[in-house]
């Protein structure tokens, strides 16, 4: 709320107009509005702090989404929207940063374009003044300035003087830069309680098994990117707890569910879930078999919910990481040809479909490939390129690209390439080695 | 850990926007008083719009700008368990009247004043 009255100072107006004179400032050349500035009862210096707010941020607000700080005390602090992740850092400044809770702008000043004129009609200071006659400043060589034309009091009055109080004063704000969070330790926080099947739960503490409120509480990322994340490695919301899949399991839950797809003579893009879903009722919980039509299958049918069609990629890219997951190298026509006759009849598949999990290396004989998932790899940059040319003295872009998304640095591989690999044209092809390589 | 940012909106669901205004320096008293209630200075726009601010024997003159990314103002609030802290986004700043030149001296005695909170007593240290 403004006060008009009385001024908080309790300066008098004269004492204001005495100033201005000396000022050398005209009331006929300041727009309407006149704030006297104070600090507000009760100041501390403490009770705010500022937030720069990027443009997305600033519209989340504006729309009332909810905001929330995030990370454990290891981690630096981040702030969270629903779908992305800024790192905070505090910008000081050598100047000083008043908080007002209301102020004039000049356009709020322009809308009453003239001061009030009528010198009789406004309330005084105190009834008895003399203030209702026009005063007369001081100026510092003690002439009077002149009467406005248009018939104004060339002076301030009491009820002019708006007093606007300072909540605050600052000397620095938090900057918000978007990051790309590191998820990977989702992975580790998971592993304890990996589901291998009914009745395998009864060896695992009560307290190791993880809600999506306690992941919340442990990751410093937004609830989208780590909800996403779950998704992208498989995890299954069972009884509330959040439990990744082991990859044995699942691959022998997928051949049942493969089996069902031969004994029947379905097309793989004619697979009827519900008559999945209730032949296998007896040895699998139904939650895993929903879970691997999520993963694995889509929808096919407009006029039938119920009918299913394989996503070959997706299929293709977990025989292949079953296949290489016991680790060692193996001759890549080799492997071509064994995990094409591994996958359900009808699906093709490609090694594209291992990027980012295994590498090929051709410029051996025979050529091989093994398994090197890029979730295992390291967060730091450096790190991460050492074990990467560690594995492979020369890539293509092709084949790194994979390798280099998803590190919180969140620059683009081509940057990353620039900044911390060594480029050489091999017959035409362009490969990325270590700067450090001879 | 998490620390949920609350919003006090107006009552028509409008998030308020405060002020800011920006000063070379510091704001202080020359005495060690508590600056409560303490009077700082008068604010005024010329015609342009330009704002003019007095502190004392100094005046400043400085222009108004458009924040190209906004602040939220938050309030750290003790909530009701004590270990717990929580925060509120109390409004937006969108604007600053920014005074980045130095305060150039006002000659002359202000003869008449009487009040004893004067405006002497709040230097600005460049």
């Amino acid at each position: 709320m403004s006060l008009a009255h009385p001024l908080a100072t309790g300066r008098s107006a004269e004492e204001i107009n005495a100033i201005l004179s000396a000022a050398k400032l005209d009331k006929k050349d300041l727009l309407a509005v006149a704030q006297e500035i104070a600090f507000a009862e009760g100041f501390s210096g403490t009770q705010y702090r500022l937030v720069e707010l990027p443009k997305e941020v600033a519209e989340n607000i504006r729309v009332g989404n909810s905001l929330v700080f995030r990370g454990d005390s290891s981690d630096h602090a981040v702030l969270c929207t629903e779908q992305a992740t800024y790192e905070i850092k505090e910008a000081e400044t050598s100047n000083s940063l008043l908080i007002f809770e209301e102020l004039a702008f000049p356009e709020q000043a322009q809308r009453t374009s003239r001061w009030s004129s009528d010198s009789s009609s406004a309330s005084s200071k105190s009834p008895d003044s003399v203030s209702n006659l026009p005063i007369i400043p001081i100026t510092a060589a003690g002439d009077k300035l002149p009467q406005d034309d248009d018939g104004g009091d060339a002076v301030l009055r009491d009820e002019e003087i708006v007093v606007r109080t300072i909540q605050d004063i600052v000397h620095s704000y938090f900057e918000l830069k978007k990051i790309t969070p590191n998820l990977s330790k989702i992975r580790n926080v998971l592993a304890l309680t990996c589901y291998k099947g009914l009745g395998e739960d009864d060896d695992i503490p009560e307290v190791e098994f993880i809600t999506l409120d306690k992941l919340l509480e442990l990751i410093p990322a937004s609830e989208g990117e780590i909800t996403g994340y779950l998704k992208s490695i498989r995890v299954m919301e069972c009884d509330g707890f959040l439990r990744l899949i082991d990859d044995s399991y699942l691959y022998r839950v997928f051949t049942l569910v493969n089996g069902l797809v031969d004994e029947n003579s379905w097309r793989i893009d004619r697979i009827p879930k519900s008559v999945v879903i209730r032949t296998l009722i007896s040895l699998e919980p139904p939650i895993v078999i929903e879970k691997i039509f999520e993963w694995f299958f889509c929808k096919n049918s407009e006029e039938n919910e119920d009918i299913y069609c394989m996503k070959e990629d997706e299929i293709c890219r977990f025989y292949g990481e079953v296949l290489l997951m016991p680790g060692g190298r193996f001759n890549v026509s080799e492997f071509m040809k064994i995990w094409q006759e591994s996958v359900p009849e009808g699906l093709r598949v490609n090694v594209k479909q291992l990027e980012g999990t295994a590498v090929t290396n051709s410029h051996v004989t025979p050529p091989v490939i093994w398994y090197f998932p890029e979730h295992n790899l390291p967060d730091v940059v450096t790190d991460r390129f050492a074990v990467l040319f560690e594995a492979k003295p020369k890539w293509r872009l092709e084949e790194i690209t994979p390798f280099l998304q998803n590190l919180p640095s969140c620059q683009s591989a081509g940057v990353l390439l620039t900044k911390f690999a060594r480029v050489n044209t091999l017959n035409g092809v362009k490969y990325y080695s270590s700067k450090h390589s001879k | 850990m998490q620390i949920f940012l609350k919003y006090l909106p107006n009552e028509d669901g409008v998030t308020k926007e405060w002020a800011l205004v920006e000063v070379q320096g510091e704001l202080g008293s020359r005495e060690e008083t508590s600056l409560d209630g303490q009077f700082v200075g008068d604010l005024y726009y010329n015609r342009e719009g330009s704002p003019i601010l007095i502190i004392g024997h100094h005046i400043l003159f400085g222009n108004v700008q458009k924040l190209e990314k906004p602040f939220a103002v938050l309030e750290k609030v003790r909530g009701s368990n004590e270990a717990k802290t929580e925060y509120s986004v109390k409004a937006v700043i969108k604007r600053k009247l920014c005074f980045r030149e130095r305060p150039k001296p006002i000659v002359g005695a202000f003869t008449n004043s009487s009040n004893p909170n004067d405006t002497e007593e709040l230097v600005q240290v460049g």
